[in-house]
């Protein structure tokens, strides 16, 4: 055999291996998600989630709440918040040095006045300039800190050094929260005996083009716009698949951002979120696992199926790719940050399966693809490729990627079925057939240039314009009054 | 490589040929075609069982009416369609639940007629053999159901899944037996090896605070059981029901050697303690990691006073941040001259009991 034949069937076998593991993994995973899922519905199906609202035993809480240039919806979405049905609970919300009139919009809609507050720096973070507290008892649950601009990261880490409770639900501002989410949310933090339960995460849905009102989610629709909706298909696949399928086997590295809880000894313990980071959710979840693994404690982080919480999802080209690019520089440096984990079996299925799969499969895969699409394009002008194989291969791929998606939407109805008219069904039907043209490409292109910018060491989050999902939201003078939401009361009229 | 028209000796495209791929991309196509047929068959069911279910709903309303209106289900026919229904086992499940649910919003006279109506179309008979069904979630479904439909004839049975090595089983097991026998249904705490978890202690608190208190039988034993969660229980009837007569033991669980049994002690202890109680949570706090010194520093508002002055000074000096605040809280409150003290401390030491001064100051002010 010759030697550069032998070159040629190693790449072979080497981009072969490579795929043929992503493909079996996205098998597993998709096996593994169903009985997950199984046995949460079965698990909590008699569940009374009232009780650890009225509960005086119920776990304390700190939602944490960081805002920057938010005025046009400021007002509405603490309100929203406040309404949260729970006994234990506070409301952090932190002015990260808004340029905008954020500030003077609470305090005047909620008749806040600067008091004398101690302030633990636990974490180092910008200085806090203000402390604000209600003279109205009703809004006495809400605090809301004043500080030096530092960032989405330093902000929480603000709001950690700040909460008094035990436990603290960082949040999106901006996100919609189903009645019961904190609830559900909880509620693993109190279900084991033997293992500590660190962290939980519910699943994150697509907000666009739902009737929202008042910070309320009123009905459920498929996005109208393409980017949305394909973006829909992509957050039902990656949580209700991927998360339950890695949580099922406490292998889960990420819990989203915009609404996640921890038990907050252990984030202070490992020095909060790191602010150095764009990608400073997964970061600290990654952190909070090490801990533990190198402190030989078991644990768990925990993930529920549920939908939780409704997000507004780019709608233009531009501000998506600006959104994966940060993801991609994100996952770079929360994974070299941890670097030593990778294949280190003192940290378990956290070093040998966790961190390899995030590596290979989420840092890698933008990179190996468009090396692959640029080593096609030469290839094809040196007339070298042999399209018989060529269009077997990716005939094999994309009705691969069909069936997965077909299967996302299978558990999405047969589970939570939150699109329930047939002709949104089709859409996203039609929509997934779209995704190997369109947006799968723009995905790739995008993680290539977070790839480019993090060689660059850009470190900046990317303006995030949002077209805002509150469709009454206007900058009010005084806020309504806070009515409690009673999360079984109210049923959700979808 | 596989793809190329090199002319290599290709060894990998002698295994892979691009008629495998056709054959694999075939399957995906069919496998593809059956779960959307499934989605959509999928769909149709739930639409029509959610139809079904409004019916039953409809008439169950309509019989619950009649009945309130009669105030009794005697003469009150069964509704006709219900009977018609119930050769389908699903059917059956669909009645139950709609019962089960109504049976929940009603009392009284209303509440024991639907109880009657699940006997008189034998559907306990479906509970109960749930009970004996291998899988756990079936299980759980049947005790639910004889639970929330009164079904005390039942207790011998279900009593024994109190105990049952599944969570789920044992956690509907003692749900039940507390929801028929309120505080004496408690004695599965004698038993009981398996941990009882968080919520379910919290979900048994919440039962029994709807019921008239009457008394703990076995306190004791529970207090020194060999399961924790047992122990933990047992410390949060005492603080919820202020068991003073366990004082002596809930002391000793002080000592305990796992830590949440420590922190319900010291809370229990702050509920139900004496003049001497502040000392012992004082002898303690030494002993303890950061957690439970924060909650004892927390609890001894309720009970310290100007003897534990010099144990709050010495804290006020030692130690982390949230200690520190708490211990000043505490000797603000608490004794004799506190904020004086604290002022005084703020003006020799201002970083950081100025700001801890001026925090506790403009809390006393609101």
């Amino acid at each position: 055999m010759r030697w550069d034949s032998m070159i040629y069937d190693l790449i072979t076998y080497v981009i072969f291996i490579y795929s043929g593991t992503q493909l079996l993994f996205y098998v597993l995973i998709g096996l593994y998600s169903i009985g997950a899922t199984n046995k949460y519905a079965n698990k909590n199906s008699l569940t009374d989630y009232k009780l650890l609202a009225v509960s005086p035993y119920a776990p304390s809480i700190s939602i944490l709440a960081p805002a920057y240039n938010e005025e046009a919806n400021i007002i509405e979405n603490v309100r929203s918040l406040l309404s949260i049905y729970y006994n234990n609970l506070e409301l952090i919300v932190i002015n990260d040095g808004s340029k905008d009139d954020s500030l003077h919009q609470l305090i005047a809609a909620y008749d806040l006045v600067k008091i004398d507050y101690f302030v633990s720096y636990q974490i180092a973070t910008k200085p806090v300039r203000g402390v604000y507290k209600s003279k109205n008892p009703i809004y006495k649950k809400l605090v809301v800190v004043d500080k030096a601009n530092g960032g989405k990261a330093d902000a929480l880490n603000v709001g950690i050094n700040m909460a008094s409770n035990d436990y603290i639900v960082c949040i999106d501002v901006d996100c919609v929260l189903e009645q019961d989410a904190l609830l559900k949310l909880m509620k693993p933090f109190l279900e084991t005996t033997g293992e500590k339960v660190i962290a939980t995460g519910g699943v994150v849905r697509i907000a666009n083009s739902c009737e929202i009102q008042r910070g309320r989610l009123l009905k459920v629709h498929l996005p109208k716009q393409y980017l949305p909706r394909m973006q829909a298909l992509e957050y039902i696949r990656a949580f209700l698949l991927g998360r339950m399928a890695w949580s099922r086997i406490n292998g889960l590295l990420l819990i989203s951002g915009a609404f996640g809880a921890f038990d907050k000894e252990i984030a202070i313990k490992v020095g909060g979120y790191d602010h150095k980071t764009v990608g400073e959710d997964m970061e600290l979840v990654v952190r909070m696992r090490r801990h533990m693994e190198e402190l030989k404690l078991p644990y768990k982080v925990a993930f529920i199926p549920d939908p939780l919480c409704w997000t507004e999802a780019p709608a233009s080209y531009k501000i998506l790719g600006r959104q994966r690019n940060r993801w991609t520089r994100g996952t770079i440096e929360t994974l070299g940050i941890h670097k030593k984990m990778f294949f280190n079996p003192r940290y378990g299925l956290l070093g040998m399966l966790s961190y390899p799969y995030w590596f290979f499969f989420e840092m890698c895969a933008p990179g190996v693809e468009f090396i692959g699409l640029v080593a096609f394009v030469i290839m094809a002008f040196f007339k070298l490729i042999y399209w018989p194989t060529f269009f077997a291969f990716l005939l094999f791929i994309i009705t691969f990627g069909y069936l997965y998606s077909a299967f996302a939407i299978y558990m999405e109805v047969r589970t939570y079925n939150q699109y329930r008219r047939k002709t949104d069904i089709i859409k996203l039907l039609l929509t997934v057939l779209t995704e190997p043209f369109i947006f799968h490409p723009f995905v790739v292109l995008s993680g290539v240039r977070g790839y480019i910018d993090k060689m660059q060491n850009k470190s900046s989050w990317g303006e995030m314009t949002r077209q805002g999902l509150n469709k009454n939201a206007r900058p009010a003078i005084a806020a309504a009054p806070v009515t409690v939401k009673n999360v079984l009361l109210q049923a959700q009229e979808n | 490589m596989i793809l190329l028209k090199t002319g290599f000796n290709d060894g990998f495209a002698r295994h892979v040929k691009p008629v495998y791929m056709y054959g694999a991309s075939v399957v995906f196509i069919l496998v593809t075609i059956a779960l959307v047929i499934a989605t959509f068959y999928t769909l149709y069911i739930k639409k029509k069982k959610n139809s079904f279910k409004k019916s039953i709903g409809h008439t169950l309303e309509e019989w619950i009416t009649e009945v309130i209106i009669n105030e009794s289900s005697v003469g009150v026919a069964v509704p006709e369609n219900l009977e018609k229904l119930f050769k389908k086992p699903q059917a059956r499940q669909l009645v139950i639940d709609e019962l089960v649910r109504n049976k929940s919003s009603f009392l009284g006279s209303v509440s024991e007629n639907i109880i009657n109506l699940y006997y008189q179309l034998g559907l306990n008979v479906d509970s109960r053999i749930k009970l004996d069904d291998s899988r756990t979630h079936i299980q759980c479904q049947g005790i639910h159901e004889l639970c929330v439909m009164e079904q005390k004839d039942q207790l011998q049975k279900v009593y024994r899944f109190t105990n049952s090595i599944n969570k789920d089983v044992r956690i509907e097991a003692q749900t039940a037996v507390i929801q028929w026998y309120g505080f004496k249904g408690l004695r599965f705490l004698d038993v009981v090896s398996f941990p009882i978890t968080e919520f379910q202690q919290l979900k048994l608190l919440e039962l029994l605070r709807q019921l008239p208190f009457t008394n703990f039988s076995n306190f004791n034993k529970w207090l020194t059981s060999t399961n924790d969660t047992v122990v933990s229980f047992a410390l949060k009837l005492a603080e919820h029901y202020n068991q003073v007569q366990v004082h002596k033991e809930a002391e000793q669980c002080l000592q305990h050697k796992n830590e949440a049994v420590r922190v319900q002690a010291v809370k229990t202890l702050a509920k139900i303690g004496d003049s001497k109680t502040a000392h012992l949570l004082t002898l303690a706090y030494e002993k303890e990691k950061f957690t439970n010194k924060l909650n004892i520093l927390k609890e001894l508002p309720k009970i310290a006073g100007d003897n534990q002055r010099d144990f709050l000074i010495v804290q006020l000096h030692e130690g982390h941040e949230y200690l520190k605040l708490a211990a000043a809280k505490v000797l603000a409150k608490c004794t004799s001259e506190g904020m004086e003290i604290l002022e005084a401390k703020s003006y020799d030491t201002p970083v950081p009991y100025k700001d801890i001064f001026l925090h506790l100051k403009s809390e006393a002010e609101r």
